[in-house]
């Protein structure tokens, strides 16, 4: 799957973007896939820093907007809609990035991310932990899809508990799969490559007792 | 008539004492990797470190050590493990002590390890099912009656594939003589206390580091246990590992810390892996002190995000031009990764982050009035 | 596909070891598969499959036309769930990129899809008469209206199930798994499921296999791309 963000092209008014000949050279896909790892490490360690903080104090809460917003900030989209072309050439639109979780072991229907991040913040727990694990591997490398993106994917383990008057009533690990775009951005004026890593809908692959 | 019962009590105690040495039995059980290429003289120093220093506390005391549970070059592997925790039959008054020199590996996303590496024994990184968490050799032997229970491993802690060691400064070679030796000191760690110490040679995260004359963490340990022997420190296993801790720290200039948690004669104490207090904050910037001491402050873990996100108007204004951009590199300072970014905003993005824990300065410039108004920055995670 | 062509191995395993090929590919497989009195047999049977990877060379790649992926999902037709299997490949795009492509779907008879060699048929007479008999035809038969085409019309699936979806009478509930079918292999045909297990037997593994004839595996192909 190919996609392309209609906002980024509005503000990249300096840079042009072109198709090239040249694939994406070994040394920096493992760059890229290391990134890539990287935006998933930072994207669980937000998550603790947003869930159940909407009982909290002022400032607690603004802080917690702030990470919604950095969090957002990793996906395609950024939590919208996004415009994109796919493999054929074709223009298509993209429903928001979405967001899958378990509860007790068992898959719960998709929501858009920006939604998920707001129950988060919503919970009534008292303290809740999501687990900072590393994100397990990237499936394989990185495929081009056209116009300078390339798109993977990874698994990673995410352990979300939470207690409420003391007790754990949440505890729940799951294995979860994410997409990953890279996107290629070419600057004519000193002949480099930017490379942009994009994270995209998150399921549950498997849920862990 | 008095004096008579005193000296009945005195030989009675002695004996009693000379009678509990000769009942108390040490099984040390040790596992060190000493023909990985890489680390393997360096294990082996560790192995007759080990050796060494015990069969002095071994004449000095008196004790009786089983010496035949030592397991090094190929025969450091699982089965052996298992089997020699298996096997171990120990009395009440005994003392195991497990010590592991070699490669260590922290489990991937298994909050179960908690602080405790893997052993990876003399298997290579492809062969990750075969190592051993020391948690596993913790369980097993707590279910040993031994009185006293000792785990030290002396090996990485880090989540990397695999990291070479590299030389830190040695300690001096500490002489072996028994002569001089505080006999009651010794005692008191050996032969009258009772419970378990978990040591291992450097927190989660981190790498352990030895030069070829054996890892530093076990150096640190052994020059503790005759600092102990000469009458000096105290005779607390508490106290010999938070000795043994700060030497490590010395050795290796503060870039290893050893973590241990001691149950002795229910006297507790541990260093649990601390949080990041910032001293790890890593900030590479040759010739930009300014820029590095910014940057250091805005990673530090030890100030609160609130605190840090407080910073960034202060940095900018004094350091930055208005306009001032970022560029980011990957790991390989040479891969463009993300687009440019304001200072403020980067700034915010490093003080709102919890996985950045410092950054790499790869190239900077000013303007005519001496404000960066450009960087090119490397995040070290 | 890594560790079927041994680019990767089960970790544990002694690349030394004279016997690590054959040991590497038996991790690939569902060990419950196996009855418990039937190991030995279950382990010939393997090397078997094993020697005839080997002795072709055969190697599993991405951009093979010799796998399928199935697609199990739920759908809605007549407000009642039905399971099919949407069967996809993957394929070249005319700009040389690689993307998958649905060629067939399976269990489409439980809506009452049939290409039936019985045929309906129209009078001789019926152009005399404006075709009359076609009102009536679509009254009644409507059901079986597909039974009048051509004896050298075949029916589609795909289409029939494109044309379903895109008139919304049948509509997409939810995915369920994914299955991989593979026909690499001369003689064989396998099927490779995802376990979801603590044991080392976990992830995906080879859930099924065959040795077949050519004809038998051009048959079970055609069932999945619908040719």
């Amino acid at each position: 799957m190919k996609t392309k963000i209609a906002i980024l092209v509005l503000m990249l008014g300096t840079f042009s973007m072109s198709l090239h000949a040249e694939r994406l050279s070994d040394e920096d896909r493992a760059t890229l896939e290391q990134h890539a790892l990287e935006k998933i490490n930072d994207f669980i360690s937000y998550l603790p820093e947003i869930a159940a903080k909407s009982n909290k104090s002022y400032e607690e809460k603004q802080l917690a907007q702030k990470y919604i917003a950095k969090t957002l900030e990793l996906f395609i989209g950024e939590g919208n809609d996004y415009e994109y072309i796919d493999a054929a050439g074709n223009r298509r639109m993209h429903p928001a990035v979405t967001m899958q979780t378990t509860s007790r072991g068992f898959a719960n229907p998709p929501q858009p991310m920006k939604r998920y991040l707001q129950r988060l913040m919503a919970l009534p727990y008292q303290t809740v932990e999501v687990d900072t694990c590393q994100a397990v591997r990237i499936h394989s490398h990185l495929r081009e899809t056209g116009d300078g993106w390339y798109v993977g994917s990874a698994s990673f383990l995410q352990v979300f508990r939470a207690t409420r008057d003391g007790r754990l009533v949440v505890n729940d690990k799951d294995l979860k799969i994410v997409t990953i775009y890279v996107k290629r951005i070419h600057i004519p004026e000193t002949g480099e490559d930017i490379w942009v890593v994009y994270l995209g809908d998150m399921r549950v692959r498997s849920s862990w007792k | 008539m008095k004096k008579v019962l005193l000296l009945i009590a005195a030989f009675t105690a002695c004996s009693y004492q000379h009678l509990k040495a000769e009942t108390v039995k040490v099984y040390p059980i040790i596992f060190c990797n000493t023909e990985d290429e890489k680390i393997g003289m360096s294990c082996q120093n560790d192995q007759y470190r080990f050796v060494e220093q015990l069969g002095i506390i071994e004449t000095a005391l008196g004790l009786d050590v089983d010496w035949t549970m030592a397991f090094t070059g190929n025969e450091c592997n699982k089965p052996n493990l298992e089997k020699v925790i298996s096997n171990l039959d120990c009395g009440t008054n005994d003392v195991i002590i497990f010590y592991y020199s070699g490669h260590g590996v922290h489990a991937k996303a298994d909050a179960a390890d908690g602080w405790l590496p893997q052993m990876c024994l003399n298997y290579n990184s492809y062969d990750q099912d075969k190592f051993v968490p020391v948690t596993y050799v913790q369980s097993k032997l707590k279910g040993k009656p031994a009185r006293l229970c000792l785990i030290l491993t002396d090996c990485c802690n880090n989540e990397a594939e695999w990291v070479s060691v590299k030389s830190a400064s040695a300690s001096d070679g500490k002489p072996a003589n028994t002569g001089n030796i505080d006999i009651a000191r010794l005692k008191k760690l050996f032969c009258e206390s009772k419970g378990t110490v978990v040591a291992t040679s450097s927190k989660r995260g981190q790498v352990s580091l030895g030069p070829k004359e054996g890892g530093c963490f076990s150096m640190a340990f052994w020059d503790e246990i005759y600092r102990i022997e000469s009458g000096q420190g105290e005779a607390t296993w508490k106290a010999v590992m938070e000795q043994t801790k700060k030497l490590t720290l010395e050795y290796t200039n503060n870039k290893q810390e050893p973590v241990y948690k001691v149950d002795v004669d229910g006297i507790g104490g541990s260093a649990p892996p601390p949080v990041n207090t910032g001293n790890n904050t890593v900030v590479i910037a040759v010739g930009e002190t300014e820029l590095a001491n910014a940057f250091k402050r805005i990673v530090d873990g030890s100030y609160s995000n609130t605190q840090r996100l407080g910073m960034v108007d202060g940095i900018v204004q004094s350091l930055f031009t208005s306009d001032a951009q970022v560029l980011m590199v990957g790991r390989n300072l040479t891969t463009r990764i993300g687009l440019p970014m304001s200072i403020s905003k980067y700034l915010e993005e490093l003080a709102l982050s919890k996985t950045v824990k410092g950054v790499n300065i790869v190239k900077a410039s000013k303007n005519a009035n001496g404000k960066y108004n450009q960087i090119t920055i490397s995040e070290i995670r | 596909m890594c560790r079927f062509n041994e680019e990767e191995h089960f970790p544990g395993l002694d690349a030394s070891d004279p016997q690590f090929g054959q040991k590497n590919f038996l991790s690939l497989f569902d060990y419950q598969q196996v009855q418990k009195d039937k190991k030995e047999d279950f382990l010939e049977d393997i090397l078997r499959f094993y020697e005839a990877v080997k002795q072709d060379g055969v190697k599993l790649d991405y951009s093979s036309r010799e796998w399928f992926a199935e697609l199990r999902a739920d759908f809605i037709y007549k407000k009642q769930k039905v399971e099919l299997g949407i069967i996809l490949q993957t394929e070249k795009t005319p700009r040389e990129l690689d993307c998958w492509t649905i060629v067939g779907v399976t269990d489409l008879e439980k809506i009452g899809f049939a290409d039936s060699t019985n045929r309906l048929v129209l009078g001789p007479e019926q152009h005399e008469v404006d075709f009359v008999e076609i009102d009536s035809d679509f009254r009644s038969s409507f059901k079986e209206i597909s039974r009048f085409r051509s004896y050298q019309t075949k029916l589609n699936a795909l289409s029939y199930f494109f044309a379903l979806i895109e008139s919304g009478t049948l509509t997409f509930n939810k995915r369920l798994r994914v299955v991989y079918h593979f026909f690499d292999v001369p003689s064989y045909v396998f099927t490779v499921s995802y376990f979801d297990r603590q044991t080392s037997n976990t992830g995906w593994l080879i859930s099924d296999y065959k040795r077949v004839t050519p004809a038998e595996k051009e048959k079970i192909k055609s069932k999945y791309n619908n040719r």
